[in-house]
């Protein structure tokens, strides 16, 4: 049978897949009991049990046909066997795959039922309740239509500001997110290591430049805070610019210079570095998640575990950095694809009211953190649709035009922005829309507009002026939606 | 000295498929040289190593006494400048004027910065048209490269070529997406370049009575290796069966 020439890793997967699905049968059992279970010393036993009920029930299964794991992992049976006689496999729900499938259904959705609490008596006695709500939500008030009106211009001018700035900037970020243009990206490995300590060197610089200058200042003539805030993040910014590029050049000219063996110590260095930062950082953010604790617990603490770590890391790094050579290429591209995807995936799961929350602090109340709350999720779900969009082109122009000897600048103008100028068109004006309908969401933090008035009528039990609120919102984002969806498909 | 010389040069894609296996190959200025081999035999990657589209990963490439696989980045764009390119599928912009796609060809020889708005100088528009002349769809020159015909599109895509002022042009296919006898109008276009230019080209060709037609000297791969090479005279009944197998039937394109 063909599904015992599969490799290892294979067939681990598939049956780590059986186990997984067995041992949650079991444990959502006992997991529907946990009420009655609650303080029980054994609770802790079942659940141990179950997981050791799934490996047996897992293990067996295995050896009986094809479970549902080696199908999904791809070890499917193929329908010919070695002879050439076709296996029939039968009709489904007798195939192990098929009757897997009904139970693993029917236990989700019985504990599914259990846990959201689904209360089929309520709905059926108490919809009087709600009759006095429904009641005034049926008249609304018309009296406040137009501050409603000034709060709902408030959210269209809101979702606008921040889709337009997002634009540009996701637009920017996304060809750093294309793994199609970011795998061709290397660099020589000494140059590299020399630019990054070069970064990290000038930054420090910036930020000490910035102190020293700052402190003379007198706050009582000049707006200290405002110059500070300004002229710090600059200064660093400049100082790792500058720094990095100090750094890439004297290691070029080192290797120019045929001077290899100081080119390599310097790279070796720089990774010693790299290595002992990385290492350090680790193990203050375990024990900060160990101890609960905030993360100078590490150094104030930990005894002689901050100074192990920061040896093993620099020995680490040293000996990895010392086995290339500088004129290695490394992947730099590849890295950057891979850090920009994370950022914009973590930035984007977080809903853009968290984002409101916490701009909120840093900006007061009002639509201006509203605002930069949706631009910076927009940024990241523009990003991630642009780049995606980048990815997808023909590569057929990209080969041409770069065969003419274009630079890569130019092969990104002239090869891959006509090829996505009407997606990147058509996911703006679709995010202007998100963007309207989230701004509504995102006032309910503070975040300004016609959100926060519907959030304050609500909490007054005003219902007849929440209702014209509602009432507002659902005739706004209908007739974006139409627009939009008309826009787009003029586009396209 | 020969314009083009390859030595030894081999492809191996993921560590895998042998795509070419120690070719070693010298083109003399002015010649047209047709390739030809089944499908995967490894015409393409041949094409694409020359100019590095696609890096070898054994062997050397010179051009003109330049060895382009050991060129830095910088002097791998002076090289390929001097190399045209023309595609299978056109590889147009299909979204850009016939123009833009022209004047894309010269992006090596202009000012970089207003290049990228768009921006040339009024004697490279002026060569842009000559050169669509050249290729009998001057009058095209404003429409979108989508809305022209296949063989129109291989026009525009042999004129982008010439912005180059090219010493070789590498011609991968450029008829196989092609009806026969828009095939011989594209194909005759080289020809014209090769005779008047006294530009080398190279051309893979899937047909055998094209390259007898149109070349001045024939190559063949089988499996990545060069099996063949000399006149189109010289290949015989057994040559061909050699070449495409035993089971083949020459077919013809007339």
């Amino acid at each position: 049978m063909e599904t015992r020439n599969a490799g290892w890793s294979t067939r681990l997967k598939a049956f780590a897949l059986d186990w997984l699905i067995w041992a949650y049968v079991p444990v959502a059992v006992v997991y529907f009991f946990r009420d009655r279970l609650a303080g029980q010393p054994y609770a802790l036993w079942l659940y141990l049990g179950s997981l050791l009920l799934g490996l047996v029930l897992a293990a067996i299964l295995e050896a009986k046909g094809e479970s549902i794991g080696e199908r999904v992992a791809g070890l499917g049976r193929s329908q010919v066997d070695v002879e050439g006689a076709t296996v029939r496999r039968g009709p489904w729900y007798r195939t192990q795959v098929g009757i897997t499938g009904v139970i693993l259904a029917l236990v989700t959705l019985i504990l599914g039922w259990n846990i959201t609490e689904i209360n089929l008596y309520y709905v059926f006695t108490r919809a009087d309740r709600m009759a006095n709500m429904t009641d005034r939500l049926l008249r609304p008030y018309w009296a406040v239509f137009p501050a409603l009106i000034e709060g709902m211009v408030e959210t269209i001018f809101l979702a606008l500001m921040s889709t337009v700035i997002s634009v540009p900037i996701a637009a920017l970020l996304s060809f750093f997110a294309a793994r199609n243009l970011m795998q061709r990206v290397t660099s020589p490995y000494g140059p590299l290591s020399a630019g990054f300590a070069g970064v990290a060197a000038g930054a420090l610089l910036g930020s000490r430049l910035a102190t020293a200058l700052l402190g003379p200042l007198d706050a009582g003539v000049l707006d200290v805070a405002l110059i500070g805030g300004i002229l710090r993040p600059l200064l660093i910014v400049a100082g790792a610019a500058l720094g990095g590029l100090a750094g890439a050049r004297t290691a070029r000219r080192l290797s120019l210079g045929e001077r290899h063996g100081a080119a390599r110590l310097l790279s070796t260095l720089v990774t010693a570095a790299i290595g002992a930062v990385g290492a350090f950082l680790l193990g203050a953010l375990g024990s900060a998640v160990v101890y609960a604790a905030s993360w100078d617990i590490f150094v104030r603490e930990c005894g002689p575990w901050p100074y192990v770590l920061l040896a093993a890391g620099a020995l680490a790094g040293a000996v990895l950095g010392a086995r290339q050579t500088p004129a290695a290429e490394f992947p730099v591209g590849q890295v950057i694809y891979g850090v920009m995807r994370f950022v914009m995936n973590v930035t984007r799961s977080i809903e853009p009211f968290v984002w409101a929350l916490i701009f909120v602090t840093w900006f007061r109340l009002g639509p201006f953190p509203g605002m930069v709350a949706l631009m910076v999720h927009s940024v990241a779900a523009l990003g991630k649709l642009y780049s995606e969009q980048i990815e997808g082109i023909d590569p057929g122009p990209l080969e041409a035009v770069r065969a003419t000897g274009a630079n890569e600048l130019q092969t990104i103008v002239y090869a891959v922005v006509p090829q996505i100028i009407p997606p990147f068109i058509s996911f703006t004006i679709y995010r202007w829309d998100i963007n309207v309908r989230m701004s509504t969401i995102i006032g309910l933090v503070g975040g300004g507009g016609i959100g926060q008035l519907l959030f304050q009528y609500q909490n007054l039990g005003q219902w007849r002026s929440v209702s014209v609120a509602v009432i507002l919102i659902v005739a706004v984002v209908m007739t974006l939606d139409t627009v939009s969806a008309r826009i787009r498909e003029n586009i396209l | 000295m020969p314009v083009l010389e390859i030595r030894n040069l081999t492809k191996i894609y993921d560590g895998r498929v042998r795509a070419l296996d120690d070719v070693s190959l010298k083109v003399q200025r002015g010649e047209f040289l047709v390739v030809v081999g089944l499908s995967g035999s490894g015409k393409s990657t041949l094409m694409r190593c020359i100019n590095r589209l696609v890096e070898p990963t054994a062997g050397q490439v010179l051009f003109d006494g330049v060895d382009v696989t050991a060129a830095s980045p910088e002097e791998l764009r002076l090289v390929r400048r001097r190399i045209g390119m023309v595609f299978q599928h056109f590889n147009l912009v299909r979204r850009s004027s016939v123009l833009t796609n022209v004047l894309s060809g010269r992006l090596g020889y202009v000012n970089p910065w207003p290049s990228l708005l768009h921006r040339f100088p009024a004697v490279e528009v002026e060569r842009a048209m000559a050169n669509l002349r050249r290729v009998g769809i001057e009058e095209k020159a404003e429409a979108r490269a989508d809305e022209l015909s296949g063989g129109q599109q291989q026009r525009v895509g042999i004129a982008r070529a010439l912005m180059q002022d090219p010493e070789m042009i590498l011609a991968d296919e450029p008829v196989s997406a092609l009806d026969p006898a828009t095939s011989h109008s594209v194909l005759r276009y080289l020809e014209e370049i090769n005779r008047e230019d006294g530009t080398t080209i190279l051309c893979n060709l899937h047909f055998l009575d094209l390259a007898r037609r149109y070349g001045t000297r024939i190559i063949a791969l089988k499996a990545g290796r060069l099996i063949f090479d000399g006149l189109p005279s010289e290949i015989d009944r057994d040559r061909f069966r050699e070449i495409y197998g035993e089971e083949a039937q020459e077919v013809g394109v007339s």
